[in-house]
């Protein structure tokens, strides 16, 4: 990392701000961002789209957003070499993905997977290459000022995420004409192969157009605070006074006297805050890698001699501070509020609450310094919480999610199978609905004068075959006459002459009120044994739709 | 082949009531009477068999047709032949821009020798009134036939005038895309009981009726000579008396009112068919069953009249019209997401 190379002007900024400056970043880079979080994510796309099921297709985007972290890492790793001058092509940096991934690798897609700050700690885990203890202090000092800032990031871009989806979705929509039986809520939740590919497909494309925002707006809020903490902004601004100061001193060096006091002074000063700087880092525990790009922030030569000019400097600066300069005194007359002495503030917490705290942090500061803090003790409660909401929720709607559960496995086995309908035009056509012996059971009711019940059942029943055996699909807004016609269509002579005369007889019962002859009847339940009861081969009316 | 060769007639049933055998005779004797005129318009008008029969439907059902089509297809032929086959009063009214409300209802006249008003009654006080190119008059004109189309009666200077029995009105109009036409004003269109769309006949029925007129089998303005009418005017006004008898099952009943509401809640459509669609549409049914030669309307008689009845009570939304769909596409889809009875 070489600061004077870095590209954006180099001041400490807002935590929005520091988002805008991302923003900025990711449209300036966006090709090349994009195609190094696109590429990766592709072949696993590709490859679940095409392996699973259509109705469980989504599952492929899924999986996409669950290995996130991955690949923002590419595109991270770009912007920071950009970021410091380095112009790395997208072919080289695809060749460091395989190492990129590699780091940290188990954490990032588990526990540390539904982060909502997970852009602002990647560069810390991918650049600095920190991990365990010394990636929870330096993430721990990272955080105390735009911590809040992150998680807003990453739900904002979670919804425009969304937002794109739908937008793209509702265009479709809308471009669709009122008329047309497609709606929303299908396209949404279609089981429907090709919908639901398409709808994937825009899932995963929204993601990829949003990712370079993220990585990028994560990583310059991740800068700005390092330039808040380290003040890179004050070291490059002394190092370039330095610089202009070491030509123009060449040049004047038969001068002397006050012109060559204040770039002592500054330089002085500049040599202070290195110092600080470097004791900024020490306190992190920073552990520099040789491949990071952030690995050449000291140990320059210049930077040595100003360690061994400190002291001098520290003593120019207390002589400094000593003069008359800062010990002017003035009377100055006025009227002016009085002082009083502030009233002391009541401290509110019960002394039983903090003795309470002070005995949970000596339990669990035994757990190996685990929870040292009071933060860690809080922390860890919340996750118990957490946890115990999820399985409260889990055990509550037991019923619910075994419910929602078989039906999802039942509806993709229907959609394999291509099942007929139970209930069709108001009729239960459910094999158990039906007697074991039709004709039997149709005889016995017409011998009873229910002729309705009789006819209607052997309606039902032979509906029931047309439809499960056949291979018929019928639609709700067929008639019997149109059902009729269906099967007249199909070809099969005695099927056809079965279903007219059936259902010239239903027609009789059901809409004229009047009962068919009784040999019309043995008759229609002789055939139907005939026709119903010898097993089926071949159904030609399968692939015949209404 | 037409829907009334597809669905046979019903199967021997059991008597249920003692008059069921002059029933019978009577339906058989009205089957013989609708199958005459049938055959004899047909027998003028090559290639329009359907056509033929939504006419006699609508004669059947007491209610008044519009017949749309390009000029050439033998609108007015097929309204002339009717015209032949019953024996009541005929007249035809060509509708042009200039013709006036009087000239179709008449007026009133001051008689100099009597020295009193004369009423001169127009040529609506007919049995059958041939409305030809209906379109091409402006709406005050049209809207003459308002009163006379639904209360069949005609108001001159304050008194109301019946018109004969049986009474129908059968218009002609070409498509309102042609040239010099006026669209139908909507309370004038729901007054017809269906509109029936004529359309060019098929190569061998074009092929037939070129032969015959050509031939001299047929002259050319389609009439046979030495034609007899098949039915007088107290012979229809019985077939129509017929017709009301005939049952409909509440199921049917209720899936005619399905259809209707089914259209009001389309997005496709703009403005769905009224309540008086659905009363012409059991009406129309009930004339089909006749014409079938069944006693009892079926639900394939209320999903077969539902296009001709309803297709010019609905107006479509502007995106379907500019996609070009016609009134029929979207009614087709709109009834195959109505649930037709079973049980």
């Amino acid at each position: 990392m070489n600061l004077d190379k870095i590209c954006i002007v180099p001041r400490v900024r807002g935590a929005w701000e520091a988002i805008d400056l991302g923003i900025m970043l990711a449209k300036a880079w966006y090709r090349d961002l994009f195609l190094l979080w696109f590429l990766p994510a592709l072949p696993l796309f590709l490859i679940l789209l095409i392996a699973l099921p259509s109705e469980w297709s989504k599952l492929a985007a899924f999986a996409v957003w669950w290995f996130k972290p991955l690949w923002d890492r590419g595109p991270l790793h770009y912007a920071s070499l950009k970021l410091f001058g380095d112009n790395i092509s997208v072919s080289a940096a695809m060749r460091k993905l395989p190492s990129i991934y590699k780091i940290d690798i188990l954490s990032s897609i588990t526990w540390r997977r539904l982060s909502f700050a997970r852009s602002f700690n990647m560069p810390v885990t991918l650049l600095e290459r920190l991990t365990g203890k010394a990636r929870s202090q330096r993430l721990g000092i990272l955080h105390r000022d735009p911590s809040s800032a992150s998680s807003w990031l990453t739900i904002t871009l979670l919804f425009v995420e969304l937002f794109l989806y739908a937008a793209v979705l509702t265009f479709l929509f809308v471009m669709v004409p009122n008329y047309s039986p497609i709606n929303i809520a299908e396209l949404f939740n279609s089981q429907d192969g090709y919908l639901n590919i398409g709808s994937t497909i825009l899932l995963f494309s929204a993601m990829a157009a949003v990712a370079p925002f993220y990585t990028a707006a994560g990583f310059a809020l991740y800068i700005n605070r390092r330039m808040a903490l380290e003040g890179w902004d004050i070291e490059i601004r002394f190092r370039q006074l330095a610089e202009n100061q070491g030509k123009l001193s060449a040049k004047t060096s038969s001068k002397s006297g006050i012109t060559t006091s204040a770039p002592s002074l500054l330089l002085c000063l500049f040599t202070c805050f290195s110092l600080w700087s470097f004791d900024s880092n020490a306190g992190s525990d920073i552990t520099l890698i040789e491949d990071s790009p952030f690995e050449q922030t000291t140990d320059t030569p210049e930077k040595i001699t100003h360690i061994h000019n400190a002291k001098d400097a520290e003593k120019l600066i207390t002589e400094i501070l000593a003069g008359e300069v800062f010990h002017n005194e003035s009377t100055v007359s006025g009227w002016r509020f009085k002082d009083f002495p502030p009233e002391e503030e009541i401290d509110e917490s019960p002394e039983w609450l903090i003795a309470f705290l002070k005995s949970l942090a000596d339990f669990f500061s035994s757990f190996d310094g685990q929870f040292s803090s009071l933060a860690g003790i809080v922390e860890f409660f919340i996750w118990v919480l957490a946890i115990g909401f999820v399985i409260f929720i889990i055990y509550h709607y037991r019923h619910a999610l075994n419910a929602t559960i078989t039906s999802i496995s039942t509806k993709r086995i229907q959609t394999n199978n291509t099942p007929p309908p139970k209930e069709l035009f108001g009729l239960d056509l459910r094999e158990e609905s039906l007697p074991e012996d039709i004709p039997s059971e149709v005889r016995s009711l017409w011998q009873k004068d229910e002729h309705r019940a009789a006819l209607s059942l052997l309606y039902r029943a032979s509906l029931y075959k047309l439809i499960h055996e056949w291979g018929f699909n019928f639609s709700e807004g067929d008639t019997e006459g149109d059902c009729a016609k269906l099967v007249t269509l199909q070809g099969d002579a005695s099927l056809s002459d079965y279903t007219k005369h059936l259902t010239q007889c239903w027609q009789l019962v059901a809409y004229a009120h009047r009962s068919p002859e009784n040999d019309a009847v043995e008759k229609l339940c002789q055939q139907w044994s005939s026709l119903f009861e010898k097993p089926t081969v071949e159904q030609p009316g399968a692939s015949h739709n209404v | 082949m037409t829907d009334t060769d597809q669905t046979p007639s019903a199967p021997a049933s059991t008597p249920s009531t003692p008059g069921a055998d002059d029933t019978s005779k009577r339906f058989a004797q009205a089957n013989e009477l609708i199958q005459a005129l049938t055959k004899n318009i047909n027998e003028r008008l090559i290639g329009q068999t359907e056509v033929v029969e939504q006419i006699i439907i609508a004669l059947l059902a007491n209610g008044h047709v519009l017949v749309e089509g390009v000029p050439g297809l033998g609108k007015t032929l097929l309204v002339r032949t009717l015209a032949d086959c019953i024996s009541g009063a005929f007249s035809r009214i060509q509708f042009t821009p200039d013709l006036m409300p009087a000239d179709i209802t008449g007026h009133v006249l001051y008689d100099m020798k009597e020295s009193k008003f004369r009423l001169r009654r127009g040529p609506i006080f007919t049995n059958l009134l041939l409305a030809d190119e209906i379109n091409r008059a402006p709406a005050k004109t049209q809207a003459a036939l308002l009163e006379v189309m639904q209360e069949r009666q005609v108001t001159l200077e304050g008194n109301s005038q019946k018109v004969p029995q049986p009474f129908m009105v059968m218009a002609t109009q070409n498509p309102v895309e042609q040239e010099g036409t006026y669209p139908l004003p909507e309370a004038e269109l729901d007054r017809f009981i269906m509109k029936i769309y004529i359309d060019y006949p098929n190569l061998e029925d074009e092929i037939l009726m070129t032969k015959a007129v050509t031939s001299g089998q047929l002259d050319s303005i389609g009439s046979v000579p030495d034609s007899e009418a098949v039915l007088d005017t107290e012979q229809m006004l019985s077939l129509q008396a017929l017709v009301s008898d005939i049952a409909v099952d509440e199921q049917v009943l209720q899936y005619a009112v399905r259809l209707t509401r089914a259209t009001r809640e389309s997005s496709a459509i703009f403005r769905g068919a009224s309540s008086r669609a659905c009363i012409a549409l059991i009406r129309c049914a009930r004339a089909k069953a006749l014409l079938r030669g069944n006693d009892y309307v079926l639900p394939d008689d209320i999903k077969a009249m539902a296009a001709p009845v309803m297709r010019h009570r609905i107006a479509l939304a502007a995106e379907v019209e500019i996609d070009g769909l016609s009134p029929d596409q979207v009614l087709a889809q709109v009834f195959a997401g109505v649930e037709a009875p079973r049980l």
